[in-house]
């Protein structure tokens, strides 16, 4: 099965399971978690149901398209339903059935694993799936999200693409899956691994970074003041890169990188508190069909 | 009437980590609650997978006990009248109560007397009482984590899915975080999902083994040994069977089918514990050793929670093979240069805030090691060894390998250094410079690995506590009770023979100064450090199997090398119940009586006027020559013997002199007399600490 194929079944399969068929977000992020869809929605008392495929940088990860499993980029395919059905991991199995991995045939395992995000202090429990012992899902229900613990618990799944269609293509380096007909996950990304990789550990301007992310935060801070969330909560995406721009660089010793982490958390926070508000303000639409106010 | 009553709490994966004290504590639970609310029952068992946790109670009774309370009435004084007739207030208290006025009784209550009844309390039946009951068991069980999914205020490690609860045929209905309790179940969850309906509780147990559901932890694990054993026999191998690992296992999953398999058997150049560590960490895998069981074969055994393995094996060759090449990856990358140039990056990675990097910590490592050799008079040659192991013992901290697998560090240390072309001492001596890294685990064998050990150890406790990192009641984030203990083992085994005082001072002297201490304060770290170190060879002393009153008579004597209080209290444990323990302690208890009131001035031999005094005295100076030479040969027998030599002298002396004499100097000399022969006692132990246990018989 091709990479888009699979990513096309479970557009499908999740859709038809009600959930809204977003798009990537177009601002850097480490993971489908950062993306407002998940990250802002999962907020409040409000029904959400939602899912994309939505890359995710990782420069720290970078290998200049060397390693055949590691990748600055990777594709992830995030679900997120709040709240959480009480048959998800039912419906979750029946995804992978829909890939044409049928649970009698292969060794499905929940393994514990707790999941943290510190920059947007955030975290949850749940497990790893493993598929014949390979990692291949983040499972994940949240309990606290921008500090704030959620009113309706919302379920996280995160799927590794790479990973599944490596496994579904018996694939031994990710370069050589096939993406479609005649075009290979190198052709697409290879390049882009390796000027990535570059950039990232050889040639990005320290300077200049810290003097964004100094930048970043302020324009944040400025905008979350104003109450305009979606603008604040972009430069919070371009702070939390950019911190993970120079982690890679290699520019922060571990006593600053609490500081950093510490300063995207809280406007994090800020921008949380102020969703909620609005959302709260607006009279919560989606608690009434969905109906949106004229605001 | 009685009936077995089972609850079966279905829930979505539980951690592997939390079931068996999840077991243990319902089991404790249940059978306390029981009580509890008067129900009487058979024994009560428990059992679990990660998808449920079942509790059998055996033979429960259908109706509480009944129960005899006694309930207070008006005083008697106000309860009749002058007549002797009820007054209006006995009468409510009866009506209240629905007795009549015959069952009412008096009885006195702190001098005043008071209408009584003993009243009855019928018991409830049994389906009243459980649903109050379960809840209580299931809000009561506690976790290392929960989380909430359905109400705040539910907590469980994670979602509960449904909820069986049959007394004999019948349902006992109650609900926990948003689910009804009923007669359904879950086979395995792909081989016979279910949900199935059960009559009974006995049919309950048939019906999971006919769902691929071995619901016994005892026999799935004993299951799980014995496949894999199986498993790894056919590959022409063996498993080290790890207990940890296979109690792990045995509660990720409920129907086990042991898989074997092969990697390249190229990856066997890398380290053992490298390929054990990827096989039983990260994959839990059980590793096949050759038959002699020396060395790794290119094989595993994991255990699937399946029984169709079209898949599973190549799936789990493949998640291994590309692993072990990832480990090939690092292995080959940080051999691109010696060892000792990783070093060099030392200096960008923080050891602890306050203490700075891992290259300053490098730097007092060389310090300590280099004093610590001094001490000993290591010569020239070992003492290159040590330092050398303090240089490079934590460059492995910075190597590609050691990043992606923390828990191998030293090992990696040690093979990146033989691969370096450094002396195989050294080599060996940077991977023993963490032992002991938990309570049990092995010593470093060689003096080398040992001393940078200690090194290691005292500059991270005096680093600490120079900084205000304490270990207070069960914080101990940085692990400094168990360096400090490990820290007392190694001076134990390698019979460090320098004083455990004059090693923490010296590594106080770096930290204190870096972080800007007074003399007095760093006086006063150095005092708290030396107390917390004591507790800790008092702890060590006691698993070694001492008792605490001879650890305490002889870390109360100025003995300081730690070895020697060890050889010391090993002798007088073994000495215990002996006529020769009884005549130190007799003797020595004798003596310190009265040597308390000595003013501390010298014996004057020339104010002597009994037979008595002059052969005490005599006593006195032969056992003091004698004890200045063989205490500093740590010949402890020999003082012990010394020391009882004075018996006949004291008891002669209290039997033929008077201490208290009416003369002043007379007195005071003979106090002092009595205080001089203390001393030489106290030079071993404190004998006075050992009144209680004296006559203990170590042989009984």
């Amino acid at each position: 099965m091709e990479l888009q194929e699979i990513m096309l079944r479970l557009q499908e399969y999740w859709a038809s399971k009600g959930c809204l068929v977003w798009q990537p977000y177009d601002v850097e992020k480490g993971a489908g978690t950062m993306n407002p869809a998940t990250f802002l929605r999962a907020l409040g008392p409000e029904p959400w149901a939602v899912s994309y495929t939505e890359p995710s940088r990782r420069p720290a990860d970078a290998r200049y398209g060397e390693n055949p499993n590691r990748l600055y980029q990777h594709l992830q395919y995030q679900v997120l339903i709040k709240p959480a059905p009480k048959n998800i991991q039912d419906l979750y199995i029946s995804s992978l059935a829909h890939l044409g991995l049928d649970p009698l045939h292969h060794d499905i395992r929940f393994v514990e694993d707790n999941w943290e995000s510190p920059t947007l202090g955030a975290w949850g429990l749940g497990w790893e799936v493993w598929l014949d012992g390979m990692e291949i899902t983040q499972f994940t229900y949240f309990q606290q999200v921008g500090g704030f613990e959620v009113e309706l618990v919302p379920v996280e799944l995160t799927y590794g693409l790479e990973r599944i269609a490596m496994y579904v293509q018996g694939c031994e380096n990710v370069f050589d899956l096939i993406w479609t007909k005649g075009i290979s996950y190198g052709e697409v990304f290879k390049r882009a691994e390796w000027e990535h990789s570059s950039y990232s550990f050889d040639r990005s301007d320290r300077e200049l970074l810290f003097q964004l992310f100094e930048l970043y935060e302020r324009e944040a801070g400025r905008m979350l003041a104003l109450d305009l969330v979606l603008p604040g909560y972009d430069y919070i995406l371009k702070c939390s890169h950019c911190f993970n721009l120079l982690e890679a660089r290699g520019a922060i010793s571990v006593t600053e990188r609490t500081g950093y982490i510490g300063r995207v958390r809280k406007l994090a926070r800020d921008c949380a508190q102020r969703y909620l508000q609005q959302r709260e303000a607006a009279g919560y639409p989606l608690l009434n069909g969905g109906e949106p106010s004229d605001q | 009437m009685t009936s077995d009553f089972l609850l079966e709490i279905g829930c979505e994966e539980i951690p592997s980590r939390y079931i068996p004290g999840a077991l243990q504590q319902l089991k404790e639970l249940i059978s306390s609650l029981l009580g509890e609310y008067r129900l009487q029952a058979g024994p009560v068992n428990t059992w679990g997978t990660p998808r449920r946790l079942v509790v059998l109670i055996g033979s429960l009774e259908s109706c509480q006990q009944d129960l005899t309370v006694k309930v207070k009435g008006p005083p008697y004084n106000r309860s009749y009248d002058e007549q002797g007739l009820p007054t209006a207030a006995l009468q409510g208290f009866a009506r209240s109560q629905k007795v009549s006025l015959e069952q009412v009784e008096v009885e006195s209550i702190k001098g005043a007397d008071y209408i009584m009844i003993n009243k009855r309390i019928k018991g409830k039946a049994v389906q009243q009482i459980l649903p109050e009951l379960l809840l209580k068991a299931l809000t009561g069980l506690t976790f290392p984590r929960t989380m909430y999914w359905h109400t705040r205020e539910m907590r469980f490690a994670r979602p509960v899915r449904w909820l069986l609860a049959l007394y004999g045929p019948e349902v006992i209905p109650f609900s926990f975080g948003g689910v009804n309790s009923g007669r359904c179940t879950f086979g395995h969850r792909y081989l016979a999902a279910g949900p199935f309906t059960i009559d009974t509780p006995q049919a309950y147990f048939r019906c999971l083994e006919e769902s691929y559901v071995i619901l016994d932890q005892e026999r799935r694990r004993e299951m799980i040994r014995q496949q894999v054993q199986e498993a790894a026999r056919s590959r022409g191998g063996n498993v080290v069977m790890d207990e940890e690992l296979l109690e792990e296992i045995c509660y990720l999953v409920e129907y086990p089918v042991a898989v074997g398999g092969s990697f390249n058997p190229e990856h066997l150049l890398l380290p053992p514990e490298v390929l054990v560590t990827s096989m039983k960490v990260h994959q839990r895998y059980f590793p096949v050793m050759d038959p002699a069981g020396e060395k790794l074969l290119p094989s595993f055994i994991g255990v699937s929670n399946h029984r169709f393995l079209r898949n599973t094996r190549s799936g789990y060759e493949k998640v291994l093979q590309a692993r072990l090449s990832d480990a090939r990856f690092f292995f080959d990358e940080d051999q691109k240069v010696p060892l000792e140039a990783h070093v060099n990056s030392l200096s960008s990675v923080v050891f602890q805030e306050s203490l700075g990097s891992l290259d300053e910590k490098r730097g007092r490592l060389l310090h300590l090691a280099g004093y610590l050799c001094r001490g000993l008079g290591l010569s020239p040659s070992r003492r290159q060894i040590v330092e050398r192991i303090a240089h490079l013992c934590k460059a492995d901290l910075v190597t590609l390998m050691v990043r992606e697998f923390p828990e191998l560090q030293g090992v990696m240390g040690r093979e990146y250094a033989r691969l370096s072309g450094e002396p195989e001492a050294v080599a060996r001596g940077i991977y023993e410079h963490y032992l002991p890294r938990y309570s049990g685990d092995e010593l470093p064998r060689s003096l080398e690995g040992a001393l940078v050990s200690l090194a290691d150890r005292l500059d991270t406790l005096a680093g600490c506590f120079a900084t205000g990192i304490q270990p207070t009641g069960s914080q101990d984030p940085y692990g400094l009770r168990r360096k400090a203990l490990g820290m007392a083992a190694i001076l134990v085994a390698h019979k460090i023979d320098l004083p455990w005082q004059t090693l923490l001072r010296e590594a106080l002297n770096e930290p204190a100064s870096r972080a800007g201490l007074t003399g007095e304060q760093q006086e006063a770290v150095l005092d708290s450090l030396e107390n917390f170190v004591k507790a800790r060879i008092n702890h060590l002393f006691r698993e070694k199997g001492l008792s605490a009153e001879v650890i305490a008579a002889v870390t109360a004597s100025p003995v300081a090398v730690v070895a020697d209080l060890y050889g010391l209290a090993s002798i007088l444990e073994g000495a215990l119940g002996s006529p020769l323990l009884q005549d130190l302690v007799a003797a020595h208890h004798r003596v310190a009586n009265l040597a308390k009131s000595a003013d501390g001035g010298k014996v004057n031999p020339s104010r002597f006027e009994e037979k008595a005094e002059h052969r005490l005295y005599q006593a006195w100076q032969q056992v003091k020559e004698s004890l200045d030479k063989k205490l500093p040969a740590r010949d402890f027998e020999a003082c012990l013997r010394l020391l009882q030599g004075l018996k006949g002298p004291v008891d002669y002396f209290f039997d033929e002199v008077l201490v208290m004499a009416e003369e002043r100097q007379l007195r005071e000399n003979r106090l002092n007399l009595l205080a001089a022969v203390q001393g030489l006692f106290l030079r071993v132990a404190n004998f006075s600490l050992l009144t209680g246990v004296v006559g203990r018989n170590n042989n009984s």
